[in-house]
């Protein structure tokens, strides 16, 4: 997993120096990030719902939501923020500059959601729930391969 | 929270995911529309977090 976050670190380093092109980011551009932050919002709130949902069936305890839950509920601002990079940029430079550190932000914050899931019952739940909300981060950060 | 409310909160949350996939998978939102339905559905979500944990025991 350590090296996993090594390498998704340097990717998402690699694939926005490369974003947008030298001719700045394309409507089409902009249009298919937002497409993807959309879905790490929906990511993050099945994210929510799993926790809750959990919790409430005694699977969770209430200490292991304490400690995703906030986690979720910081990278959710986080989206806000990617959104409004979309809206605000149109260089290559502002964009990398805008969005790259609150990307790492937001998987740093699921992958610390992660270290709270104790419970051996819940993990499996838990591990799919997160998988989605990385899959949308990892697809933000291919954006700029396309 | 309650089971009732927590339920509650879930379905709603769950409405509005689907909701907004499936508008994105008909290619029938606009970027503002987007812009509005990813705030909307993050301000759910958090607001769905505090609630629970402000009643968490």
């Amino acid at each position: 997993m350590k090296a996993y976050k090594q390498w998704a670190a340097f990717g998402l380093c690699l694939v926005f120096l490369t974003c947008c092109g030298f001719g700045g980011c394309s409507g089409s551009q902009i249009r298919k990030f937002k497409v993807a932050n959309a879905d790490l919002s929906s990511g993050l709130s099945r994210l929510t719902t799993t926790t809750i949902q959990l919790s409430q069936q005694g699977t969770l305890t209430t200490d292991e939501a304490k400690v995703i839950l906030p986690k979720v509920s910081d990278a959710t601002i986080l989206s806000d923020r990617m959104e409004q990079c979309a809206n605000a940029v149109s260089a290559k430079t502002t964009l990398v500059g805008c969005v790259t550190p609150l990307l790492k932000a937001v998987r740093d914050d699921v992958d610390q959601a992660s270290l709270g899931v104790k419970s051996p019952s819940a993990q499996a739940t838990m591990a799919s729930a997160l998988a989605v909300a990385i899959a949308s981060i990892d697809a933000i950060a291919r954006l700029g391969a396309q | 929270m309650n089971p009732a409310t927590a339920q509650l909160a879930i379905t709603l949350i769950e409405q509005l995911v689907e909701f907004l996939l499936e508008l994105k998978k008909n290619g029938q939102l606009d970027e503002a529309a987007l812009d509005a339905m990813v705030a909307g559905t993050n301000a759910a979500n958090r607001e769905t977090i505090k609630a629970f944990l402000a009643n968490a025991k």
